[in-house]
């Protein structure tokens, strides 16, 4: 993505995020879902900002916004912050980023590369919500729709080709990670809960998430077991009865608080007698539930928590790894969106050499008119058609190949030399550029008009040069 | 001699993919695993040429000698695998398919001589017989292949060991249900192969080779696997238990195929 000098059109994002400031000062500026509709616009009606989206999430509150003047877009959200700061310093904690660096910041944040728990999918709901709010509010322009379109595309590639997303960061998950590791899926498991110990109902909870299983539950309260037997759709079991559906369990969960072991070798070696089924048997407990020699029986699989811990630590190692596609993936993207910018960037020059190549038509037919007065309406209007024909056949080919030139790693030089091979000036280029901008500002003001209908209007002038005079409609403005 | 050579060639890409397979798995990377894939589609199309030089060379389906029907096991391994990493990519599939795969074009590529030329009365029920017979040792192989698989997935999970190929590799009930199912297509195809054989035996020679030892082996490879599927459903047994049996079913594949040729009267050893 070319470098854009401080004063053109640009993409800026400021915000905060947990990884630069406490949440203290997050839950300052964060911004309730209530509160965007006047926020927007707020924004709105700031002649700097052309397009802006608010992101904002329990990690972040971030201002993607599509900017005049690099210098007065990041003094306006800056003050925007310290005014929501209210006395509090946010100067140390903002971060701004413009042109390239704001493109792969969002992208980072969409594919979760960004967030406190690398590679959680919650993010692209974010983002998705957070573009769709601002599109509704009006806020979203040509540029932040492209943009935001791509990141919440290469998001949803990041989750979809790696793993980044998919193994499990928490104890519980883990638990449910093991399990479904053996089984393949939970549905229709018979689950037994020992104890009603934190973790094991929170481990119990995401095994019920994860699949219609079976479940009894058992604590030395049987009052206790029978409240959780009822919140899990569970059966409640006696305390000293446990063992006599063991042989039938296929998932073991215990989190006591007991000084010594609640379950023997011998006591699992006699349930296992005669099972075909392996079963799982996860100890969540400290001091220990269940006898470390029961991993040693044949069709068991015992964890503990420390083999738990071991797991997370190992996927996050994993999801670690996956982020190196991920960045493959992100790079393609923003090259993308730069080649669609660097097209956008043209389009000033192709219309003054489209002007010119009009101009010329006109000129050719006045002096016709003058030398052949005889000429009816019928006669004028065909020679009217096929002159503009000739000019738009003769422009086809150069304007497709300067398309394609723009992109290119010296695309600059490649258009001025598009642009003299043209006999274009600078100035004309600049007229074109300022007219565009500036479109009917006799009629509408021009933030009214605002930088995505300036795109538009470029779209449509491309339009026009591609699929030609007829079919592609003259660059007039466009109602917001 | 162009045959040859083209032989070599692709086990030669063969081996070379299988090294990018092997980086893969041990340190991930994509563009290990892609070069990977790309050679071995590579050598599916070398092979695929192979194969119809060899149809055009023989002028008949090239099934009927020991070599043919080595490589061809491993074609068809390699045409599945292909077809079922693009369609349901199963973690490490790849790998440990065509590591068997290759292992057999390479026993073919040492082991082979020179052609065997087999002058018995040759036809379409001996063609449907060979093919019958290949198509269950193929299946047989997959069986070998998704217990190898649950034996390195089940020791993971009893060692701890939270590494790469933990996470890439289906659940262990996957697997058993995977090599069982490759032996239940396996099994029937043996049978038909088995009855199309002694068919032919009886129109081809007047008899039936009860005696032979090839058939005999057979008959007690297809009782073997016949008591894995019982095994299987048998309480206290284990599905671990059931997976070495399963391995030691496919040994005795790999000799019937191998050694006990050697002894029949109508079959030819490498």
């Amino acid at each position: 993505m070319r470098e854009r000098s401080e004063d053109a059109v640009d993409i800026l994002v400021v915000g905060v995020s947990d990884k630069t400031c406490p949440v203290a000062l997050r839950e300052q500026v964060s911004v309730l879902e209530t509160e965007l509709g006047d926020i927007y616009t707020q924004l709105l009606q700031n002649h700097t900002l052309f397009e802006s989206v608010i992101l904002s999430t329990c990690n972040r509150t971030e201002i993607y916004a599509i900017v005049s003047s690099l210098h007065a877009g990041e003094d306006y959200l800056r003050s925007w912050f310290d005014t929501r700061a209210k006395k509090m310093n946010l100067s140390e904690s903002l971060y701004v980023y413009h042109g390239e660096k704001a493109v792969a910041h969002l992208m980072q944040v969409a594919c979760s590369l960004d967030s406190m728990v690398l590679g959680e999918t919650q993010i692209l709901g974010q983002v998705r919500q957070a573009y769709g709010t601002a599109k509704a509010a009006g806020s979203v322009g040509v540029l932040l729709d492209n943009l935001f379109r791509r990141a919440l595309q290469v998001g949803k590639r990041a989750q979809s080709e790696t793993t980044i997303g998919q193994n499990a960061v928490s104890i519980s998950y883990a638990a449910v990670q093991l399990a479904k590791k053996i089984f393949g899926n939970l549905n229709g498991q018979k689950v037994l809960l020992i104890g009603a110990g934190k973790n094991g109902y929170v481990t119990a909870q995401t095994l019920t998430s994860n699949g219609p299983v079976q479940m009894w539950v058992t604590n030395r309260t049987l009052s206790r077991s029978q409240t959780l037997a009822t919140e899990f759709g569970a059966q409640a079991v006696a305390w000293g009865e446990f063992q006599n559906i063991l042989s039938g369990v296929d998932i073991v969960l215990s989190s006591t608080a007991a000084k010594s072991f609640v379950l023997s070798s011998h006591q699992i070696a006699r349930a296992m007698h005669g099972r075909v089924k392996p079963m799982v048997l996860i100890d969540i407990a400290v001091p220990r539930d269940i006898d470390p020699g029961v991993g040693k029986l044949p069709n068991t699989y015992l964890y503990d928590i420390d083999d738990l811990r071991d797991v997370v630590e190992a996927n996050l190692t994993e999801r670690r790894r996956q982020t190196q596609a991920v960045q493959g993936m992100i790079n393609q993207a923003i090259r993308e969106f730069s080649d669609w910018l660097s097209e956008q960037e043209v389009i000033p020059l192709i219309t003054a050499v489209r002007e010119k190549g009009i101009q010329i038509q006109a000129s050719i037919m006045d002096s016709l008119h003058h030398k052949l007065p005889n000429l009816d309406e019928r006669e004028l209007r065909i020679i009217q058609k096929h002159t503009m024909s000739i000019v738009n056949q003769l422009l086809r080919d150069p304007i497709q190949n300067m398309k394609e030139l723009a992109v290119a790693s010296d695309g600059v030089e490649q258009v001025k030399l598009f642009a003299e091979l043209f006999g274009i000036s600078a100035d004309e280029i600049l007229n074109n550029n300022r007219k565009l901008q500036t479109h009917d500002e006799s009629q509408s003001d021009a933030r009214d008009l605002g930088f995505s209908d300036l795109v538009h209007q470029w779209s449509d002038v491309l339009r026009r040069d591609v699929v030609g005079p007829n079919l592609g409609g003259a660059a007039h403005s466009i109602p917001r | 001699m162009f045959g040859r050579g083209l032989f070599d060639i692709f086990v030669v890409i063969y081996a070379l993919s299988l090294v990018f397979f092997f980086v893969d798995a041990i340190e991930p990377r994509r563009r290990f695993n892609r070069a990977g894939v790309l050679l071995l589609f590579v050598v599916f199309c070398l092979e695929t040429l192979f194969f119809l030089y060899r149809l055009w060379s023989s002028g008949t389906l090239p099934v009927y000698t020991p070599f043919d029907v080595s490589w061809l096991i491993s074609w068809l391994i390699l045409t599945i695998v292909l077809v079922v990493n693009a369609f349901f990519p199963i973690g490490l599939f790849l790998f440990f398919a065509n590591v068997v795969a290759f292992a057999i074009v390479a026993l073919d590529a040492f082991g082979f001589q020179g052609h065997v030329v087999y002058t018995a009365r040759q036809g379409d029920l001996l063609v449907l017989h060979i093919v019958f017979g290949l198509a269950s040792y193929v299946a047989f192989c997959f069986s070998f292949v998704f217990s190898l698989m649950y034996l390195a997935q089940n020791w993971m999970l009893r060692k701890k060991r939270w590494n790469h190929w933990f996470f890439q590799m289906p659940p262990l009930a996957k697997l058993e249900k995977y090599s069982f199912g490759s032996v239940l297509v396996g099994l029937p195809l043996l049978l038909i192969s088995i009855v199309l054989g002694s068919i032919w035996g009886e129109l081809t020679l007047g008899q039936f080779l009860l005696t032979d030892p090839k058939l005999l082996t057979t008959v007690g490879l297809w009782m073997m696997y016949g008591f894995f599927l019982f095994l299987r459903n048998r309480p206290g047994f284990g599905t671990r238990r059931l997976v070495w049996y399963n391995l030691v079913c496919f040994l005795g594949t790999i000799l019937n195929f191998l050694v006990i040729n050697g002894f029949s009267l109508v079959h030819h050893g490498i």
